[in-house]
């Protein structure tokens, strides 16, 4: 029902198409650098001269890293009151160093992930009960469970009502006479 | 050139026939209008943060006008009839699906074109720049080709009021993001690049529903 | 081992896999540090979304088979997928709000998969709310057809669409776990893809029964219409 050249054109256009969504194809997935974790807490903080806030994070045996805040820096920290405190470090600089040295002062253990070098970013190591929050684990597979079943006894509900039918079906004898 | 000529002349029929009855332009336009009189009440348009949610608010309303608008647009051809008159008319499917749709786009194009001052003097923020312009002609395409489809396939369910926005709205959400974020850039940001990325997604995606319409059309009409 | 063996078949080896797979995700899986008992959700939640992306590929070929051949068989198992996937989808949906709240203190985090999900659901609901309200008969499975081809090539797009925005708006989620699929060691993943096995499993085994039920009532209703008797349930 096409003809040849509108067939041509249109397949032209797709690839066209095409063209546009790659020339968009930035590399969104750039290479990522080696993620390193630490978890400690801090036992200083420095603003030195070209305005760069570095933090030494302590661990659990001993060993002390200095590691650079860059601007685009995750923050992710519980304050006093127990209330998540979100932000990237270049939209609030001020308020995140007096959290991070209220955490400091508070002795928190700071979960940190880094490159070696700066910061990507910082969050409470939380969970020293790991048997928090266990109530969503348990709502979420009691609920997809639930969710299984009640489709499969959905469909054998449907499947017996149709083979009741079959069944009533193949007794009566007008059916021989239909499929003879 | 005759299917071009067959495209022109089924656009201007139906053309013709909204300028004598105004209704597909007026239910867009009205509906669109009063979604922006209400974001006033609802939003305080005076601070800088709500003024962020101007083109959000600008193809929302858009985009739900004119699920309206098409209902309304081909129910009525539909049930007197003349849509199937066409079809059995010597036409390919695809010369009808591309004169539907430059119809429908001429409506949605002009009726957002409209929109843009109504939004500007409401919300006190300027819409009125040529970018807009690129920004209405290349989302209208991408609004036109998947409403002209959706519809024609869904006018003659018994819901059809909630059909076709289920269908539709769904569907066209990159071509939301692409509005707002393209309108985003022009009135709040200043970031050219990120203008042009969004424009050339929107103009990617047009052109591959519009292809992939053009072929299913064909698969939604017959009996 | 003739056909009529496949369900049988199909249904032990889910039962045993999805057995062997919640044995490893609460038994053997040591639980991670960040987040507690709570990540254990991540050994459903992944597998889930797997399916229902799986789903909406099984409807497109479906769909495209059925444009092609206009055999019914193709068409069954388009809504049969359909199905599958919508229970699919809105657990995912689900599951991956219990899981944020907990970790990261929100619900709905502005992520691209979430919001792809959120848009696959809602096609998948559109496709069988569409196939219910229009009339039966030929013209439907097309049209439903060609709304599940559309669907499913607008997936990937809204997927693309949604990570350009993110750019713009990164989503502040902080902490390990944002990256879901960085710092995976061993067992984590070992657990993760016996799962995901199972649950595919699971999924292949739901559209296998609602395609034999549906294949049973296109059998009564084609008899119904050459005879004259009347219907019982149908």
């Amino acid at each position: 029902m096409i003809y040849r050249y509108q067939t041509k054109l249109l397949v032209s256009i797709f690839l066209a198409s095409i063209y546009f969504f790659s020339v968009n194809v930035d590399p969104i997935v750039a290479e990522t650098p080696e993620k390193k974790i630490t978890n400690g807490f801090i036992t200083n903080i420095v603003t030195n001269e070209e305005n760069t806030t570095i933090i030494s994070v302590t661990e659990s045996d001993g060993k002390t890293s200095n590691l650079k805040i860059n601007p685009e820096t995750n923050i992710g920290i519980e304050s006093v009151a127990g209330e998540r405190w979100v932000s990237i470090f270049s939209e609030k600089p001020q308020e995140s160093i007096t959290r991070l040295k209220d955490q400091q002062s508070r002795l928190i253990v700071l979960t940190v992930v880094h490159d070696g070098e700066s910061i990507l970013s910082i969050s409470n190591a939380d969970k020293r009960d790991l048997e928090l929050n266990l109530q969503y684990l348990f709502i979420v597979f009691m609920i997809t469970w639930i969710v299984f079943f009640a489709y499969i006894f959905y469909l054998s509900r449907r499947q017996n009502a149709i083979n009741r039918d079959i069944k009533l079906l193949k007794s009566q004898p007008s059916y021989e006479k239909e499929t003879k | 050139m005759k299917s071009l000529k067959t495209i022109w002349l089924i656009a201007k029929n139906d053309m013709a026939l909204e300028l004598r009855r105004r209704e597909v332009v007026l239910t867009i336009l009205g509906f669109s209008t009063l979604v922006f009189i209400i974001f006033t009440f609802t939003l305080d348009i005076k601070t800088y943060e709500s003024q962020k949610f101007v083109p959000g608010i600008f193809w929302s309303a858009i985009a739900f006008a004119y699920a309206l608008g098409l209902n309304k647009r081909f129910a009525s051809e539909i049930e007197n009839g003349t849509f199937e008159g066409l079809l059995l008319a010597p036409i390919s499917r695809d010369i009808i699906f591309i004169g539907k749709f430059l119809g429908n786009f001429c409506f949605l194009f002009i009726s957002t074109l409209i929109s843009l001052p109504i939004t500007t003097i409401l919300f006190n923020i300027s819409l009125f720049r040529i970018e807009s312009l690129l920004i209405c002609l290349v989302i209208s395409v991408g609004l036109s080709t998947l409403g002209t489809l959706f519809a024609i396939m869904t006018v003659r369910v018994r819901a059809k009021e909630i059909m076709l926005p289920l269908l539709f709205l769904p569907a066209i959400s990159p071509l939301l993001l692409a509005g707002v974020e393209s309108m985003s850039e022009l009135t709040i940001g200043s970031n050219y690049s990120e203008f042009k990325t969004w424009i050339s997604f929107a103009v990617a995606y047009d052109l591959l529903f519009f292809v992939i319409s053009v072929f299913l059309f064909h698969y939604t009409v017959q009996e | 081992m003739n056909r009529s063996h496949f369900p049988f078949l199909l249904n032990t080896l889910t039962t045993i896999s999805m057995v062997f797979a919640i044995w490893m995700v609460f038994l053997w899986v040591p639980t991670e540090t960040n987040q507690g008992a709570v990540q254990r959700i991540l050994y459903i939640h992944v597998p889930i979304a797997w399916g229902a992306m799986v789903s909406i590929c099984i409807v497109a070929v479906a769909s495209i088979l059925y444009l092609h051949n206009r055999s019914a068989k193709w068409d069954r198992i388009a809504v049969s997928s359909a199905e599958a996937g919508a229970i699919f989808g809105s657990m995912m949906l689900f599951s991956g709000m219990m899981w944020a709240r907990p970790v990261w203190g929100v619900f709905w985090t502005g992520e691209a998969k979430l919001v792809t999900t959120l848009i696959l659901f809602l096609l998948f609901v559109a496709y069988l709310m569409f196939r219910n309200y229009f009339p039966e008969g030929i013209q439907q499975k097309k049209i439903a057809a060609v709304i599940g081809i559309i669907g499913a090539i607008d997936t990937p797009v809204i997927y693309f669409a949604a990570n350009l925005w993110e750019r713009a708006h990164p989503p502040l989620v902080t902490g390990p776990a944002s990256d879901g699929d960085s710092l995976l060691s061993g067992s984590i993943e070992l657990t993760l893809f016996v799962s995901a096995v199972a649950f595919s499993l699971l999924l292949f085994s739901l559209i296998n029964l609602r395609y034999s039920v549906h294949k049973s009532e296109d059998a009564v209703n084609l008899f119904y219409r050459n005879s004259s008797i009347e219907s019982n349930t149908l």
